[in-house]
């Protein structure tokens, strides 16, 4: 395991902060499920730990507390809502590939949606350096903040009552926050817009988060040739 | 309702690590060796966007259920667009999660 470096600086602080707001209330509400479906708390330290995926967690445990969903076919729910870390994962390769092996594997573990926004627009912004061991200190920081609030939600269980509507929209504004940042031209606006509206159209039809997964294959392939063309005609990336 | 075992509960848990890492941790092992394609780095650059379009405009108008919501009653839309033009203007992510935050919730108490 030689060569993994993390670094929590100032910087990774100020970076993380939002993630770590939004897992907090997050993070309780999700333990305060496990206590409720029978999960002690080493069971969602243990989850959390290994597993760590906000909605793939939530799902899983709202099919323990069903009673009927045998574990094959929960593994099998958790493996297509988490797919969609294969794009960020691949995204983020370019970023990271200079990395030595154990240091790419243990920054692999700690994809997920709100790490993969913050780290993809901390890399791409050329006018900062943000280097892959500060990438790494923000993962551990968000996905620490992860394990305590889920522990500590099944602890505290039933005790605290919060707005759960509130509480989910701090992530949907963080999400169109880090969004805003990538309009940098038309196509990426316009693509985005389109993928939008595809993921509703899809989600009629398709469960369990595979119409996310769908939809950003599909409009990103449109993104892509319609680039190609415009490059052929000789009006390339902006 | 039939409560799952502390052995089923850990294999379970342990079965979703797997399924979870593996996507994780393919990319890394096997693009980073190569030069990635000119057409993939291009459709890789559209991703992000694509992403979260997906994640908001599911997270504004699907409902449990899947559902749609396009009422005028729709207090995640109003909080967002405001979102929209408090992130373009800012280029803050604090920024739009307190202004979100806050037109939420005084949305909510009026409705």
């Amino acid at each position: 395991m030689c060569g993994i470096q993390a670094k929590i600086d100032k910087k990774v602080l100020v970076a993380a902060l939002p993630i770590v707001m939004g897992y907090l209330p997050l993070g309780l509400a999700c333990g305060v499920l496990a206590g409720s479906v029978g999960l002690s708390a080493f069971d969602i330290f243990l989850m959390s730990v290994l597993v760590f995926a906000g909605s793939g967690q939530f799902i899983a445990l709202a099919m323990m507390g069903s009673g009927a969903a045998a574990m094959s076919s929960i593994i099998l729910t958790t493996f297509i809502v988490n797919l969609r870390h294969l794009l960020y994962s691949s995204t983020l390769v370019r970023y990271i590939g200079s990395g030595s092996r154990g240091y790419q594997m243990a920054f692999a573990q700690e994809i997920v949606d709100e790490t993969f926004a913050v780290n993809e627009n901390r890399f791409s912004d050329k006018r900062e350096t943000w280097t892959m061991p500060q990438a790494l200190g923000l993962a551990w920081t968000a996905h620490g903040a992860w394990i305590f609030s889920t522990v500590l939600g099944q602890i505290v269980g039933s005790m605290i009552k919060f707005d759960i509507n509130l509480v989910g929209y701090a992530l949907t504004a963080m999400f169109i926050g880090l969004w805003s940042f990538h309009f940098k031209n038309h196509r990426l606006i316009i693509v985005g817009v389109f993928a939008g509206f595809l993921a509703l159209w899809l989600s009629t039809f398709l469960d369990y988060k595979l119409h996310i997964v769908v939809a950003t294959v599909a409009a990103a392939t449109v993104g892509m040739l319609w680039e190609s063309r415009a490059e052929e005609r000789g009006n390339g990336p902006e | 309702m039939t409560r799952m075992t502390q052995t089923e509960i850990l294999l379970t848990i342990f079965g979703m690590f797997v399924v979870s890492y593996v996507p994780r941790v393919l990319p890394p092992l096997f693009l980073s060796r190569r030069k990635i394609p000119k057409e993939v780095e291009r459709w890789l650059k559209f991703v992000p966007t694509s992403v979260f379009g997906a994640l908001v405009f599911s997270e504004i108008f699907v409902r449990p259920g899947y559902a749609f919501d396009f009422s005028a009653g729709n207090i995640s839309l109003w909080a967002s667009l405001l979102v929209m033009v408090v992130a373009c203007k800012t280029h803050s992510i604090g920024a739009s999660i307190v202004s979100g935050l806050a037109s939420f919730w005084l949305l909510e108490q009026c409705f």
